[in-house]
């Protein structure tokens, strides 16, 4: 039962953000399937900043509460009812290969719900922190500094709140419930890989590379199976859809799309401490842009504007003194640099984890360099490289033992992206080899 | 068209086919697993599902949630927390929102301060000096420690 409360309330999360979104993006640009995981993400991200608001200005997270704003933020946005057109996806037909691997799709995704569904929570880092606040958040009724300092950890709360936010309608923490959340993480991904992909490399190739990224047993065991309760999934979808609404702030000019873009950054940078310094990579990456394309510099005020809500978090850190790290004793020693990369490239050549996925995209290294529509995928790709050796580099942990513990998650973080600019690479360079 | 240029594409193919190969084997063992090794997981329910993941952890945890007011005071004394880095999560995750204190050392505290009392720890001399005038209420062995739960009388 309260798994199908749970899904309800991902569905109003879904919706509220499609109706928040769809007033930002020409839906001329967007089929209702790729509207789907871009509302998902911005509807997750509403209700964290809508109870992170509340808990600041003392309201009371009581459901009626709750209901009552987020059918006034609906009735402000003035676009309460989904055009009707969209609500259909386009009558495809498909042929019979994509029939199979379509259903092979649906056996996968449908094994993780399974396994999403079938145990409580296991993983290490929903004990220690995501869950964990998201339980005390629940039964304090508002956001307070005590359990970062008894944790000492200083975590972002996007994920935890999103989870509190379940709690309050379910009326009591259910850690089994609540999984199911991160199972839609691994589902939407899936979802924008295929419908992200659909238009540029057709229909067959998008439903092969949903699938090849679905049935990775990395991103099946934390969509649901033992390690869903970890947020890298999260992380990797959010980096994926900052991306994409990368492109369409680009293309488009206008500030909407750059205000979604921001939005979209803002929340990956309260997802876990790494997405605020790729959300600054990618920031960086769109300054750069502005400036080469000569872009109305009101575009970046835009994105700014964006990422207000992590000026507000850093600010209550500070008044809360919430400043812990692992890092505060960083020292670069590059000695360590053979044993980091010997242990990534373990990983990399992981096939229970990853199948064939990093041998491949290392094996492609030359057609991703030439290809020129994945410049910022591939740029992005190896910025998060760089940074995360850097950290192994001058982090406290012996980096034989954190790099064999982290690296399968860090990747996670990178995985939708790798899977995406593969196969835009492989499509074009398989053209050129055809003519 | 290059004769490596060529070697390089079909070897990408033979490695695409592998790929697509290896996840639709993985999809059936996938499969074959709900329905063989982990047929058992459908069956058990929601306290045999943590006992089996977390084992004694679980059933300590749980019997004080249990055994304890959900507004008790209770002292935690993990005398060495290396032994156990994951019972202080756990703990707090299992027991909030009971009011929880900390302590390595028993000398820090007055423990009339406190309702009741988790002991983690071999220890048993210390133990049995310390808590003079309280009763034990039952005791599992968590990762070969000890844990106990104490109510003070």
């Amino acid at each position: 039962m309260n798994e199908l409360l749970v899904i309800s309330l991902i569905v109003l999360q879904i919706f509220v953000g499609y109706v928040f979104a769809s007033s930002l993006l020409k839906k001329s640009n967007f089929s209702l399937l790729s509207f789907i995981p871009i509302s998902f993400g911005v509807g997750v991200g509403i209700v964290a900043y809508l109870l992170f608001v509340l808990s600041l200005l003392s309201i009371s997270w009581s459901p009626i509460v709750i209901l009552i704003i987020i059918v006034l933020f609906l009735l402000l946005t003035k676009r309460l009812i989904p055009d009707i057109k969209l609500l259909f996806l386009p009558k495809k037909q498909f042929n019979f290969l994509q029939k199979i691997i379509f259903l092979f799709i649906v056996l996968t995704v449908s094994y993780t719900f399974t396994q999403a569904i079938l145990r409580p929570l296991y993983a290490w880092d929903g004990w220690a922190i995501w869950l964990l606040k998201s339980k005390v958040f629940f039964y304090d009724g508002y956001l307070g500094p005590a359990i970062f300092h008894l944790v000492k950890d200083s975590y972002p709360f996007v994920m935890s709140l999103n989870s509190t936010f379940y709690y309050i309608f379910l009326g009591r923490p259910d850690d089994q419930a609540v999984l199911i959340a991160y199972y839609f993480f691994y589902l939407m991904t899936g979802v924008a890989i295929f419908s992200f992909l659909q238009n540029k490399i057709g229909l067959t190739k998008a439903l092969v590379s949903s699938f090849l990224y679905l049935s990775l047993q990395n991103a099946i065991r934390h969509g649901g199976r033992f390690e869903a309760g970890y947020s890298d999934l999260a992380l990797g979808f959010y980096i994926f859809i900052a991306i994409l609404l990368l492109h369409e702030s680009i293309k488009n000019r206008t500030g909407k799309s750059s205000l979604l873009f921001g939005i979209i950054l803002g929340i990956t940078s309260l997802i876990k401490q790494e997405g605020l310094v790729i959300s600054m990579l990618i920031t960086l990456l769109y300054l750069y842009t502005v400036i080469r394309l000569k872009i109305r510099i009101t575009q970046l005020i835009y994105v700014l504007i964006g990422l207000i809500p992590v000026g507000v978090w850093i600010i209550f850190k500070k008044n809360h003194e919430i400043s812990y790290s692992l890092y505060q004793h960083f020292d670069i020693q590059i000695h360590r640099l053979d044993e980091i990369l010997v242990v990534i490239g373990k990983e990399l050549f992981n096939f229970q984890n990853w199948n064939l996925l990093w041998v491949i995209y290392l094996f492609c290294i030359p057609l991703l360099l030439l290809s020129k529509k994945i410049r910022y995928e591939l740029i992005v790709i190896i910025s998060i490289i760089l940074v995360y050796v850097i950290v192994f580099l001058g982090g406290p942990h012996d980096p034989a033992i954190h790099v064999s513990n982290t690296m399968n998650r860090l990747l996670l973080h990178i995985a939708p992206l790798s899977v995406y600019s593969l196969f835009i690479a492989l499509d074009e360079a398989f053209n050129k080899f055809k003519k | 068209m290059s004769f490596l240029r060529i070697l390089y594409f079909y070897t990408l193919v033979c490695l695409l086919f592998i790929w697509v190969g290896l996840s639709i084997t993985r999809v059936f063992y996938n499969i074959v697993r709900t329905v063989t090794t982990e047929r058992e997981w459908f069956l058990m329910t929601d306290d045999e599902k943590r006992a089996n993941l977390l084992g004694n952890e679980h059933i300590f945890l749980a019997m004080t949630k249990k055994t304890t007011p959900s507004d008790a005071e209770i002292l935690v004394l993990i005398p060495n927390a290396n032994i156990l880095p994951g019972l202080f999560y756990k703990t707090i995750y299992y027991l909030y929102p009971r009011k929880l204190t900390f302590v390595e050392y028993i000398n820090s505290v007055n423990l009339k301060d406190f309702e009741f009392i988790i002991s983690c720890s071999n220890d048993s001399i210390l133990l049995d000096v310390t808590f003079e005038n309280v009763s034990n209420l039952y005791e599992y062995e968590v990762n070969n420690v000890l844990c106990t739960l104490y109510r003070n009388e």
